[in-house]
């Protein structure tokens, strides 16, 4: 018997527990505990912005109404409150377009995030074989990389997305912010969330398998702008048309805050011609649109009742991609470790 | 004397990539537990695919490795594994790389054995301000805080002065000593390791070509010195005639004619002669064997 035997053999320490979620959620937190700040103070800046014009715009507007000017009236008082009135609401209506963009790009940056610093990094640098060789499981290091990031966003998105809309129906009148516009439509609702999720989602596949941070990157923003411009390519087929029709030289008359799709000349068996039909005939246009049988227009659109059932639609897509993302990241983890 | 810590049967690697060449290939070998073992072997010879397989960061592309009698991703909680590069979240200090280790294994954290080995650092330095010797102290002591069964250290002396090489080295043997714990160290300088471990551990061009103990292993062996003559029916690893004299490193099987003198190899002329010939079959010893019907 050798010395070695004669020591009191180590206990079983089969029971040892594993470290829940919450232990990965902690370490991870605090590794890009500078990113989480950055976002947090961007995410502030940008609600600032945004109330901060559209209270001071609503305030102009409630002044010039509460004033004798009108629109019509020109005198030297009424001009200068006139342009301060008009200044206020279209550098509103600027503000609100920009920060609309800054939440449609913003998944993007989630996805560059997710994909470079939070995983490809860990590979290109090696510490990869630190997390894994704690008693946490890949998968365990993996999920925490998910769940963290999607609580965060689920809970700041919201926060961005209501402030948006919130701001957006206080530009009714001059200088509104269509609902359906590109930026908008993007920032509204639960859209903007299920955008980041996807970015999120994007970027864990993205980081596995490229492993290193500059590729993943790359990768990680191209897919997910590219379901971006997908998804706005497809977006005004996602629900059924609503449609009118005109007979004569005007188009028709659709209500405020509606989305056209798609505006076209009729012809009397009911047969669909471009917009720009005859344009080249000049003044034998009229001649060559009888000749063509065109008796009026048509305007396919989306009235403001469709906002909600194309929000949801979209947002359906984008979870759905982002759940097959999610499946897609764990395949390729699980090919890797044993 | 009856757990096996590590043991690995047909086991191969081969990374994708890179030429398709086998990095590893048709391993089989035991390591009892309670073992220090030393895994030798030259640079490029599978000793860290060895050891990361061991640690499952790595699937096997064929064979199995079994860790503490399971699947490596089952033994995680139960094995530390400090890898070649001594890789740590750079942005962390060195405290909060403790708090992290406490924080990932909980239920076995030993904040005193890592504090043991972290001592000399300054704790609110960032990771990224240490040098290669304190990163390996910190990664050290992030392995022995986990207070894990089986220690998997790829090289892990080669940044350290010898001062910190020698204290160490005694942190870990103590550790060995008091908790049973089994230790697989690689290293391609065997100075580093010789007189510490128990086992050892041969891997060459991708094979396991030595296991077992060490004693073992040197008293399988002998230093041949006499006339040139047919060494049959003795395994010979390695010969030299140097005009009528003839020295060989030889397996002894069965009596060894008296007309040569016999002396026992040092270790490092073992390891070498073996490095030297790679066509020399491979040698276990009983407790290195797989198939060995181990007594209980």
């Amino acid at each position: 018997m050798s010395a070695l035997t004669d020591v009191t053999p180590a206990a079983p320490r089969t029971a040892r527990p594993g470290p829940a979620l919450g232990a990965g959620a902690r370490v991870l937190l605090r590794q890009h505990r500078w990113a989480l700040w950055l976002m947090v103070a961007l995410a502030l800046v940008w609600i600032a912005v945004v109330v901060g014009f559209t209270l001071w715009a609503g305030h102009v507007n409630d002044a010039f109404e509460a004033s004798p000017c009108t629109t019509t009236v020109t005198d030297r008082v009424c001009d200068g409150r006139w342009q301060e009135f008009d200044l206020a609401l279209s550098v509103r209506q600027k503000v609100l377009g920009y920060a609309g963009l800054c939440v449609t790009v913003m998944p993007g940056l989630v996805a560059a995030f997710v994909a470079g610093p939070m995983i490809a990094r860990e590979f290109e640098s090696g510490t990869y074989k630190l997390s894994w060789t704690q008693s946490v499981s890949p998968v365990h290091w993996l999920l925490a990389r998910l769940a963290v990031p999607a609580a965060l966003l689920v809970a700041g998105v919201s926060v961005l997305s209501a402030v948006f809309a919130w701001a957006r129906a206080r530009t009714e009148g001059l200088y509104p912010v269509n609902r359906f516009g590109d930026a908008a439509f993007g920032a509204l609702g639960t859209a903007p969330v299920a955008y980041a999720l996807l970015g999120l989602a994007l970027g864990a596949p993205a980081g596995l398998l490229a492993r290193r941070t500059v590729p993943a990157t790359s990768m990680a923003v191209l897919a997910t702008a590219a379901v971006a411009m997908a998804l706005n390519r497809v977006r005004g087929r996602l629900w059924p048309l609503n449609t009118q029709t005109s007979t004569g030289s005007n188009p028709p008359q659709t209500p405020e805050g509606t989305w056209l799709v798609e505006t076209g000349r009729l012809t009397g068996g009911g047969g669909r011609l471009p917009l720009d039909t005859c344009w080249e005939a000049g003044s034998g246009a009229d001649r060559c649109l009888a000749d063509r049988g065109v008796t009026g227009y048509y305007v396919d659109y989306h009235p403001v009742s469709h906002f909600w059932p194309l929000q949801l639609t979209e947002t359906g897509i984008l979870l759905v991609l982002a759940a097959a993302a999610t499946a897609l990241a764990f395949r390729v983890l699980r090919r890797y470790h044993a | 004397m009856t757990g096996t810590a590590l043991m690995a049967d047909g086991l191969g690697m081969r990374y994708r990539g890179r030429r398709g060449g086998w990095a590893l290939r048709d391993c089989a070998f035991r390591l009892p537990a309670g073992a220090v073992c030393a895994l030798v072997g030259p640079n490029g010879a599978g000793k860290s695919t060895l050891l990361a397989l061991a640690a499952g960061l790595l699937r096997p592309a064929e064979g199995t490795i079994r860790v503490l009698g399971s699947a490596p991703g089952e033994a995680r909680a139960r094995m530390a594994y400090v890898a070649q590069d001594k890789p740590l979240y750079p942005g962390l200090t060195v405290a909060g790389t403790l708090w992290a280790g406490a924080e990932l294994n909980p239920g076995s954290w030993d904040r005193d054995a890592a504090e043991r080995v972290a001592g000399p650092l300054p704790s609110d330095a960032k990771v990224r301000e240490l040098s290669g010797g304190q990163r390996t102290r910190l990664a050290l002591a992030l392995a022995l805080g986990k207070r894990a069964e089986l220690l998997l250290l790829d090289e892990p002396m080669a940044d350290l002065d010898p001062l910190a090489r020698h204290q160490l080295m005694g942190v870990l043997m103590a550790e060995a000593a008091e908790h049973r714990t089994t230790i697989v160290m690689s290293s391609h300088i065997l100075g580093e390791l010789e007189g510490a471990c128990d086992h050892l551990l041969l891997v060459d061009g991708g094979r396991v070509r030595l296991g077992g103990e060490t004693d073992d292993l040197i008293a399988a062996h002998a230093v041949l010195t006499g006339p040139v003559r047919d060494l049959t029916p003795h395994t010979v690893v390695e010969s030299r005639t140097t005009g009528r004299a003839l020295t060989a490193l030889v397996r002894p099987e069965g009596p060894v004619d008296p007309a040569w003198d016999r002396a026992e190899p040092s270790l490092e002329e073992l390891l070498l002669a073996h490095l030297r010939s790679p066509e020399v079959p491979t040698l276990l010893t009983p407790s290195a064997t797989v198939h060995e019907a181990v007594p209980a």
